[in-house]
């Protein structure tokens, strides 16, 4: 072959070239993060796409990240204490028996087409999310207010619930039974308004799929407005010119990034793509301690990532196995080893922070190889002989694989038992779960609110979260008890005894409770830590000047 | 040769038809339903979102929903997400894929000619196995751990391009880099094969005998038949590469169609399920008569083939 | 190009063509020791592959650990050993089912010819427009996820390039004259596929199954990188490269030395696919 290769090379080289001169024209100068806080827009990591906007139908936390800046509640969280401030009301008042709230809506409060948000604005949300014709998941949230769980299993009419809007300014709502912790539901995006004329033109009351989400058609009562919502792109908000407390507003618009791909997310934050990730990988934890320590975050959350335990099925229908197996996994290095941001070693299941409420230590789980093997064998499974192999059932994830690898060999060394692992896809895990098709399934849960009914209530044998077939009527009577407890110390003291009951008869096997673990910028100003990582952009700043992005 | 096209597109419908068919049926026997939440969620709910969404209906009626709303043009809603269709999402993400997939070709094809006739010229020497050996990189490293490397050295050590994200116009760089490169590697050995092929031919030698110089013998004679086999690949290439890489848009952080392609399948997003299958049946079969096209254009023979 | 009468030969010269071409020796012999060192695993592995030191996790290459070890304290040594097992196991028995389906197809449908063969190959359209990672996925959420189940899965898409070339050589002997004797001679249809156009093929069926393998371990490691890969604490090079991948910075070891021998096992299957091709004559 005797062809000119100069030809070839003489074409390479202008390729080459060219390819120089592109990425010369367009190499970034200023790092994205600092332009944008120039701009006052705020970048956030969310870990995935909102799977809705609609505050009645969204489940998960990544969109309630979204709906805290689009909506707000009769009140809303001190970012700093999670105390109940005023919001779409200025004031409330309960009564004695505390059966009754009657809220006074703030006259300031205005919709984003700048419409005043009204009483009634409370009463027709809340009922829809109770209609039984929109199916929505997370109706059981109202299901403490007065005649809605019945009106939601449609044996009632709407009219008997017990929210009622008296003229624009008064709402009254009324519950089955007290809660102490009434308030601090109100935060979550269940309990939001909704403007009632909007839905109303797109035929959302009772329809799912409309589009009254979309930033065209959205209308909002919270610090910003719907500007864009792009799937795998982002979600981006922009200052509402009708929040009734426009000086607590201080950035012009913040952009929610949906990013599933945790290195993504760290590479981005590192190129100041980002201003706060949504996470860190382990892996690269260390990394970032040394050279960044400043912008990284380890905030305790109210959280608990735990195996649900079948109960249903030999061996595991013996409490004894169940307390074997809870009792011989290492869970410091579990931490240390692969979370690596100091979370809590779970005994029990409660986090610590709800309210004063404490489990007495020798209640909780202990961690003792020794006293396992001895409760193994007189299950009858000395030395682990005759047990039959167990499968631990996790949904796909790179934070789920190795702590069940690290949980299989901790069980066989110490037990000497076979466990095999299994990983699904998130809905074909979730069907598992539900039909009982798993020995121990990885499991987690993150309160809604600070209180431990929040978590003791999923083990009770009525709940439709109870998965682990779990049903003890000594437990559900002092869960019961505690419903109508006179005073916070009665009511407190009964649910550690229903916790303790719990815990001695292991349906779950807690491993270590949640740390919410981020990087954020130093350009960063006013974001507080609380233990329900709730954020509402209000006092919250961007200050360009000063320091500049932290590289690598 | 239009009656030929006709007549490919006429044979497509039913392969068409037997695929989204095939696809619908299929997918129902995947354990766990679309609307299964992080929270868990009432029997009761469930049932009542089946019935929102017709799931409640026998699979025979919702197939012939689906078929009515399709001749329609009509996908249905994303179960997914809320308050988009299907149609939306879609057109919205093809627009992304399509443009980062027809840059991805370009550099696939650049790449690939050129290495390829380079290999073949060198294919005595040295350069020439160096030339073909590293044109085999893309399809020795999977484009997982490709795409962080080039971030790593080019957005954050030589700080040149973002790190991520679908904004600025240098992002389509890495990203249609990553993706090309499987596809480069594979015109390359083609078109190398090809080459070789031919120069071994008797018409080859004659044209010597007559006295044509090298560069024309190649230029006109070896190279016009030597690039057929990599036109023929180019069909599903160019689909594959238009509908967008799971792997590429999750590392580079695109909103392109890639990522349904895996997240439908793995959410049981029913209705995206099969707006991606029909995408993508779509785009091959449009593809494949773009590569026939061309063939015919290059080769004469082809085309009176496809004029019978 | 050899007569077709002596089969034997042109399967013999493609072979004599490999171990002429250098290089290709070269990877050919890489191939035969890494696939010996990877079955002999069990006992040369200086660990089990899932042995865990939580006390050693991510350490660097040492004395007692050549690789390192992973983020659990695993040897990565006897990781990639143990799943060079699982990724040439998946490479192969995926590239047996394909080339036992897609032989057998391409044959059948040659030698049918007319109408049978028509729509043979339609069936074969219809599957190559499917979107097929949406059919493999499909596949193992369906069923499951068995090692085998993935084999399958992945074999049942790799056959039709298979097909389309055995039928393409079997249109072309049916033409020819040994076979048209055969056919003279009364010989059954089943009896000329096996005695005589699958010989013929041979050389042709080699050449795809040596680039079939590497497309399944790269396929192999795409699943990895979705998370459906084997099921842990087994490895295979695609979830090693995967994992490793993940601590690319924190950990070199645990990509590099994974990912070094994937892609020259890759490397070498298809540069000695390419240089049977040649001795083939395609």
């Amino acid at each position: 072959m005797k062809l000119g290769g100069g030809k070839f090379f003489a074409f390479f080289a202008v390729c080459a070239a060219a390819l120089s001169v592109l990425c010369a024209a367009c190499a970034p100068r200023k790092t994205p993060s600092e332009t944008a806080a120039e701009n006052g827009a705020l970048l956030i990591g969310n870990a995935a796409d909102p799977s809705g906007l609609d505050p009645s139908l969204t489940t998960g936390s990544g969109e309630y990240k979204i709906l805290c800046g689009l909506f707000e509640g009769l009140v809303r969280a001190d970012t700093k204490t999670l105390a109940a401030q005023p919001a779409a009301a200025k004031s409330w008042s309960v009564s004695d028996d505390g059966l009754k709230y009657v809220f006074e809506m703030d006259e300031n409060a205005k919709w984003s087409d700048g419409s005043r948000v009204s009483a009634k604005d409370f009463e027709y949300a809340w009922k829809r999310i109770l209609n039984p014709a929109l199916g929505a998941e997370y109706a059981s949230m109202l299901f403490v207010v007065k005649n809605a769980q019945n009106y939601n299993a449609g044996k009632i009419s709407a009219d008997e619930v017990g929210v009622r809007a008296i003229g624009e300014d008064i709402l009254e709502v009324r519950l089955e039974r007290p809660v102490p912790y009434f308030t601090s539901m109100l935060y979550h995006n269940a309990f939001f308004p909704l403007p009632r004329k909007t839905l109303e033109k797109f035929g959302a009351t009772t329809r799912r799929d409309t589009r009254w989400t979309r930033p065209q058609n959205m209308v909002c009562n919270g610090p910003f407005v719907l500007e864009k919502w792009s799937i795998n792109d982002r979600v981006a908000l922009r200052r509402n010119p009708h929040f009734r407390a426009k000086e607590r507003i201080h950035l012009n618009r913040v952009e929610f990034l949906p990013i599933s791909n945790i290195n993504t997310e760290d590479r981005a934050f590192r190129a100041g793509q980002l201003h706060i990730t949504d996470s860190v990988a382990p892996s690269r934890l260390p990394q970032a301690l040394k050279t960044a320590p400043e912008t990284v975050r380890r905030d305790k959350w109210l959280g608990v990532y735990y195996y649900l335990v079948n109960t249903k099925n030999p061996p595991l229908d013996d409490p004894r196995v169940r307390r074997a197996l809870a009792m011989s996994i290492d869970r410091r290095a579990i931490v240390d080893t692969f979370l690596k941001a100091g979370q809590d070693a779970a005994l029990s299941f409660v986090p610590d922070g709800c309210d004063s409420y404490l489990l007495p230590k020798g209640k909780k789980l202990s961690e003792n190889v020794a006293a396992a093997r001895r409760l193994l064998s007189e299950a009858g499974y000395p030395d682990g002989k005759n047990f039959p192999t167990i499968r631990i059932t996790y949904n796909t994830s790179e934070q789920h694989k190795p702590i069940a690898e690290a949980v299989q060999q901790m069980w066989r060394k110490n037990l000497g038992i076979n466990v095999e692992l299994y990983n699904l896809s998130w809905p074909a895990y979730l069907s598992a779960r539900r039909n009982g098709e798993f020995d121990i399934a990885r499991a987690s849960w993150v309160g809604d609110y600070a209180a431990p009914e929040n978590f003791l209530d999923i083990f009770l044998s009525t709940s439709g979260l109870n998965h682990s077939g779990y049903k003890n009527p000594a437990y559900d009577a002092k869960i019961e008890r505690a419903r109508t407890a006179k005073t916070a110390a009665e009511r407190l003291g009964l649910l550690a005894e229903a916790e303790a009951l719990l815990l001695s008869e292991t349906p779950i096997i807690p491993i270590y409770f949640y740390s919410k673990v981020y990087r954020i910028s130093p350009l960063v100003k006013g974001w507080h830590a609380n233990l329900l990582d709730h954020h509402n952009y209000l006092d919250v700043r961007l200050e360009p000047s000063g320091k500049t992005e932290t590289k690598k | 040769m239009i009656r030929y096209f006709l007549k490919r597109l006429a044979e497509a419908l039913p392969v068409f038809l037997a695929i989204i068919t095939a696809v619908f049926f299929m997918v129902r026997f995947v354990p766990g339903g679309p609307f299964d939440g992080e929270r868990p969620v009432s029997p009761e709910t469930l049932a009542a979102l089946d019935k929102y969404y017709g799931l409640d209906k026998p699979l025979a009626e919702q197939y012939f929903v689906f078929l009515k709303n399709l001749a329609r043009g009509e996908l249905g809603p994303s179960y997914k997400y809320g308050g988009w269709s299907v149609n939306e999402i879609l057109a919205e993400k093809a627009a992304v894929s399509l443009k980062l997939g027809a840059c991805a070709l370009l550099v696939a094809l650049a790449l690939g000619l050129l290495s390829g006739f380079a290999a073949a010229a060198f294919s005595k020497s040295k350069i020439g196995a160096a030339i073909s050996g590293f044109s085999l990189l893309g399809i020795c490293l999977p484009s997982f751990v490709l795409g962080p490397i080039l971030i790593l050295a080019f957005a954050l050590r030589l700080d040149l391009f973002n790190a991520m994200g679908w904004n600025a116009p240098s992002d389509i760089v890495l990203p249609s880099i990553t993706l090309a490169l499987f596809y480069a590697a594979w015109i390359a050995r083609l078109v190398r094969n090809g080459v070789l092929d031919e120069s071994e031919r008797g018409y080859v030698r004659t044209a010597y005998a007559k006295g044509l110089s090298p560069l024309r013998v190649y230029s006109v004679h070896i190279s016009r038949n030597a690039i057929q086999p990599a036109v023929s690949y180019l069909g599903p290439a160019a689909a594959a590469m238009m509908t967008g890489s799971f792997v590429v848009e999750t590392i580079f952080q695109i909103p392109g169609l890639g990522r349904f392609f895996i997240s439908s399948a793995l959410d049981n997003d029913y209705t995206m399920i099969m707006g991606c299958v029909m995408l993508y049946s779509a785009f091959i079969i449009i593809f494949n008569l773009i590569s026939d096209f061309l063939l015919a254009l290059i080769n004469p023979r082809i085309a009176k083939e496809m004029s019978k | 190009m050899s007569e077709p009468e002596k089969p034997k030969g042109a399967f013999a010269e493609a072979v004599s063509a490999v171990l002429r071409d250098k290089p290709a020796a070269a990877c050919l012999a890489f191939l035969g020791v890494s696939v010996l060192l990877c079955f002999l695993a069990p006992i040369i592995a200086p660990f089990a592959h899932d042995e865990q030191n939580l006390a050693l996790a991510c350490s660097a290459p040492s004395a007692t650990h050549w690789f390192g070890t992973d983020m659990l304290g695993r040897d990565i040594l006897s990781r990639v050993l143990y799943g060079g097992r699982i990724s040439y196991a998946v490479g192969l028995l995926a590239t047996a089912v394909a080339m036992l389906i897609g032989v057998s197809y391409g044959m059948v449908s040659g030698m049918a010819g007319g109408r049978t063969d028509a729509l043979m190959m339609r069936f074969v359209d219809i599957v190559y427009s499917l979107p097929f990672t949406i059919f493999v996925i499909l596949l193992t959420l369906a069923f499951g996820r068995s090692l085998w189940l993935i084999f399958a899965a992945i074999g049942a898409v790799e056959w039709l390039t298979m097909a389309r070339i055995v039928r393409g050589i079997t249109l072309d002997l049916k033409s020819r004259q040994f076979v048209e004797a055969a056919v003279a001679l009364g010989q059954t249809k089943t009896r000329i596929m096996l005695r005589h156009i699958l010989p013929n093929a041979l050389g042709s069926i080699l050449v795809c199954a040596a680039l079939t393998v590497p497309s399944v371990m790269l396929l192999e490691s795409f699943l990895s990188f979705l998370g459906l890969g084997v099921q842990a604490p087994l490895p295979s090079w695609g979830t090693l490269v995967k994992d490793g991948a993940e601590y690319m910075e924190d950990a070199p070891w645990m990509l590099v030395f994974p990912a070094l021998f994937f892609s020259l096992t890759l490397y070498a299957l298809n540069r000695v696919g390419e240089s049977l091709s040649r001795g083939v004559g395609r």
